[in-house]
């Protein structure tokens, strides 16, 4: 390298900041008349690689809309980043989005642990950290977090709503409870806590955890077994939950089995873990099964066909977190075309807790997507179905955790 | 660096530089200074490891027994860990493992090293009858003058790696000066 | 009792996964003398190409030995090619081309095979057995079977062939070992090739019951080096009752002292590992080196 070279970067290093600080006079950062630039992290690589589907299935669904003229004129810029499922990587390129990208906000960050690092930053910049992806119930606190806002329902949602079933429709319920050692599982196994009751507390006759490295869980599904429980409340991501399904199964063990959402899909779960021992069990839904044949005519579900073929061909049709990047997408498409010609942080924020019953292609029927200042909580609904051997067969009416 | 020039060659054939292993195959043991005892296998192991160069396997068992025959305490010993031998069983052991390969050329580097008189005495009396009854050649390294004369038909004298004396062991034995300086009489 | 009974059953299976795995890496220790942090990750991938070939319509004993085979060259070859260039480079170098490894090999299994878990066949029945109130997976068993018929093979193998004594003698003393006319170089490719063939059966084993998917083996390996450890590194018998220890330990701590329960478990197996290397570092069943001067 010559001298020359140096200085020349030397110079570029300093004024970077400066150059990249947008166009001069701009009004917000990350908006221009033409387009508006969006920051987020997913898991490309390692362990968590699965979720990165949903990354690329945001930026296939971003592609779409531009190609249909933008929304009000602005193309919409996707930048996403590999955190690889690491927090303190999720720290360094989220704040690289936000000094350096300048974005205007930042959207379906993924995970708990990840999120849970650039929470306090986001909201101390005051960056809007919209819509993350994951399920954790601290994603709905305006009065601390202003800035921050969920999605999905939450799991302790999702838990109250097992509860509340239990309590209705099982004579004398003995529940085993097997769960996650960590946010996700502890949020889940409060839910369900919550929706007991303190009288229905007692019902509950063996907790037992895993940790993700667990190479297997048949220790504790032998304890459970011996609990003598008849309500088993199965609270394991898709690794775990296919094995606890098997070995239940196999060891003759036939409780009523409640399989958290997060585990949920027909491709990815029941059916490694056999159909007919996935039988019977019960779980909590929001949006359509890509793979239940139930939707094959359903238009919102013809539409997605076309736009993975379209837009994401590589992409897996199966996969439900395919049609879960596609709805979290529209509800932001939403959002951004509510806000009009103002796209100030300010604003963005105040029309994310802005949205009065919106329904989206994939929700499930009756669901729609609702927050306002103090509720931060967009999806808040789900409906029970159980597994009949193909398919998961909707009953009951929609749970509505939002009318406490 | 040291330099080198020249060539080595055995059976005609130009051998410097070549590995180690496909040296071996050629007919020539090599006994180690330190023995290079395999420590952590039985002393069976460590003689069937000196015949592994070896294609004609099928004569392995008169090997053995005649291996236990020069060195009766290898026998006695031979399901136990080489490491756990005495230092001079262990110099037994290399000489052994290096008659296994049956080689043309058997090269012995300073056998006696660390040993007790009566147990170098006992080693260069087996090198002796392997040299005359096998006929096999041997290349001594050897600071105890006296005993390699002894042993040996024709012997080279180094000073700081240089040659300075050559010629049939007789001939050396009888030098007034080496007599002098290196046999002490 | 019966409770009892059952989750020493139970933990005589995952640990029998575990004393495989743990088979694979002391194999390698013993040829080589380096821990292989990849082993898990080339057991995956073994498993994944007798999927493959599952999926294909091959037999399952036709794809199970098929396996074995590419498991072995592709041993072999990563030794030649991966391994040798840095040979007789320190330690840590060693265990950070190692990870290298399995960083590569895991991501290029979830580019091709994707994240989502995949069922595995078993060659076993599917019915557990049952003993009074005890079951016992046909799987399980199965499996624990064929480590140890593979543990039989082995000690045959290194103990009464000439290959075999090559190999540990080269791992021991390779400047010997070339005086004696061993070709060092390809002992320990062979010595990887066979450790890739021990890990692929361990993976065709373990997939059956933690299902396929490119992270199977993470967990798998940290127990496998408790095995080893509690077993001795240089004791292929001592890793396989390693790791039943292990799985049994592991089950009766979790179930019987409260204040472990199943969130401590991994601890368990970590403090082991501790413990082991404190009081007896060459483990239970390890050989300390003699070296007499």
């Amino acid at each position: 390298m010559t001298r020359r070279t140096i200085v020349a970067l030397a110079l570029v290093a300093a004024l970077g900041p400066l150059l990249f600080a947008g166009p001069a006079g701009a009004q917000w950062p990350g908006v221009t008349p033409t387009e508006i630039k969006i920051g987020n992290t997913n898991p490309y690589s390692g362990p968590a690689s699965a979720y990165g589907t949903i990354g690329k299935a945001l930026t296939a669904y971003f592609k779409k809309v531009n190609d249909e003229g933008g929304i009000n004129g602005r193309k919409i810029n996707f930048v996403t980043l590999d955190d690889g499922y690491s927090p303190p990587k999720t720290v360094e390129m989220v704040r690289r989005l936000v000094e350096q990208d300048q974005v205007a906000f930042v959207f379906q960050t993924l995970g708990t642990p990840t999120n849970s690092a650039i929470h306090k930053y986001l909201n101390e910049q005051k960056v809007p950290h919209l819509f993350v992806a994951t399920g954790a119930t601290k994603w709905g606190d305006p009065r601390n977090f202003p800035w921050t806002m969920g999605w999905q329902p939450t799991y302790q949602t999702e838990g109250h709503i097992y509860a509340q079933y239990v309590l209705k429709n099982v004579p004398n319920p003995k529940i085993g409870i097997l769960y996650q050692n960590d946010d996700y599982g502890k949020d889940y196994v409060k839910g369900l806590k919550d929706g007991l009751g303190e009288a229905g507390r007692k019902l509950i006759v063996l907790e037992q955890s895993y940790e993700v490295t667990d190479p297997t869980i048949d220790s504790q599904i032998v304890n459970l077994k011996n609990s003598g429980a008849n309500v088993f409340y199965n609270v394991t991501i898709p690794k775990f939950a296919v094995q606890a399904i098997k070995k239940s199964h196999d060891i003759g063990w036939k409780p009523l089995h409640l399989l958290n959402n997060v585990s949920a899909s027909v491709d990815v779960v029941l059916k490694p873990a056999g159909l007919e021992a996935s039988r019977d069990l019960i779980t909590a839904l929001y949006l359509k099964d890509p793979t239940d044949p139930q939707w094959k005519n359903d238009q919102g579900m013809k539409d997605w066909l076309a736009f993975m073929q379209k837009y994401y061909p590589e992409g897996n049709t199966k996969d439900a977190f395919n049609v879960y990047a596609y709805t979290v997408a529209q509800g932001l498409v939403h959002v951004l075309k509510q806000c009009g010609n103002d796209l100030s942080r300010e604003n963005v924020m105040r029309q994310a807790a802005n949205i009065k019953n919106l329904s989206l292609p994939l929700l499930l029927p009756g669901i729609k997507v609702n927050t306002g200042p103090t509720d931060f909580y967009p999806i808040e609904q789900e409906q029970l179905a159980r597994f009949d051997g193909e398919r998961w067969a909707l009953f009951g009416e929609v749970h509505d955790a939002g009318k406490k | 660096m040291v330099r080198t020039a020249g060539e080595i060659r055995f059976d005609a054939q130009q051998i410097a530089g070549r590995p180690t292993e496909d040296i071996v195959r050629l007919g020539i043991a090599h006994v180690p200074e330190g023995r290079g005892t395999f420590t952590q296998l039985t002393v069976e192991e460590n003689l069937r490891l000196g015949a592994y160069a070896r294609r004609d396997t099928g004569a392995l068992a008169r090997d053995f027994a005649r291996i236990y025959d020069y060195f009766p305490v290898l026998g006695e010993r031979r399901r136990q860990i080489a490491g756990s031998l005495s230092g001079g069983e262990q110099q037994m052991l290399a000489v052994a493992r290096a008659l296994m390969l049956r080689p043309r050329l058997l090269l012995l580097d300073e056998p006696s090293l660390g040993l007790a008189p009566l147990v170098v005495r006992e080693i260069f009396r087996i090198v002796r009858a392997i040299n005359r009854e096998e006929r096999v050649s041997v290349l001594l390294v050897e600071q105890n003058v006296a005993t390699a004369l002894d042993l040996a038909d024709h012997a080279y004298l180094l000073e700081t790696g240089r040659v300075v004396v050559s010629g049939p062991s007789a001939e050396l034995r009888r030098d007034d000066a080496i007599r002098r300086s290196y046999l002490g009489y | 009792m019966e409770i009892f009974l059952q989750q020493v059953v139970s933990g005589l299976a995952t640990g029998g996964i575990y004393g495989s795995v743990a088979l694979a890496l002391v194999m390698i220790y013993q040829a080589t003398d380096v821990v292989n942090f990849a082993q898990g990750e080339m057991a995956m991938f073994s498993t994944y190409l007798a999927w493959s070939m599952l999926n294909a319509g091959v037999p399952y004993w036709a794809a199970f030995f098929a396996t074995l085979a590419v498991a072995f060259v592709c041993g072999v070859v990563i030794e030649r090619v991966v391994i040798r260039p840095v040979e007789n480079a320190p330690v840590l170098t060693i265990v950070i081309v190692c990870i290298g490894l399995l960083v590569i090999l895991n991501s290029v299994a979830g580019w091709i095979y994707s994240y989502i878990q995949k069922p595995f066949p078993s060659p076993f029945p599917e019915k557990p057995i049952t003993i009074g109130n005890i079951f016992f997976g046909a799987h399980d068993l199965g499996a624990l079977g064929v480590t140890l018929l593979v543990l039989l093979l082995l000690y045959v193998f290194f103990r009464y062939t000439t290959l075999g004594l090559a190999m540990r003698a080269a791992a021991q003393n390779p400047v010997s070992s070339r005086l004696c006319g061993i070709r060092v170089g390809w002992m320990l490719a062979l010595g990887w090739g066979l450790a890739a063939l021990v890990g692929a059966v361990a993976g065709l084993m373990i997939a059956p019951i933690v299902f396929l998917d490119p992270t199977m083996m993470s967990g798998i390996l940290i127990y496998a080096f408790a095995s080893a450890t509690l077993g001795g590194f240089t004791s292929p018998g001592g890793a396989v009752l390693g790791g039943l220890l292990v799985g049994v330990i592991e089950n009766l701590v979790g179930t019987y002292v409260k204040f472990i329960g199943t969130e401590l478990k991994l601890t368990v197996a970590l403090a082991m590992i501790l413990v082991v290397l404190l009081v007896r570092p060459s483990g239970l069943f390890g050989r300390v080196a003699v070296h007499r001067v």
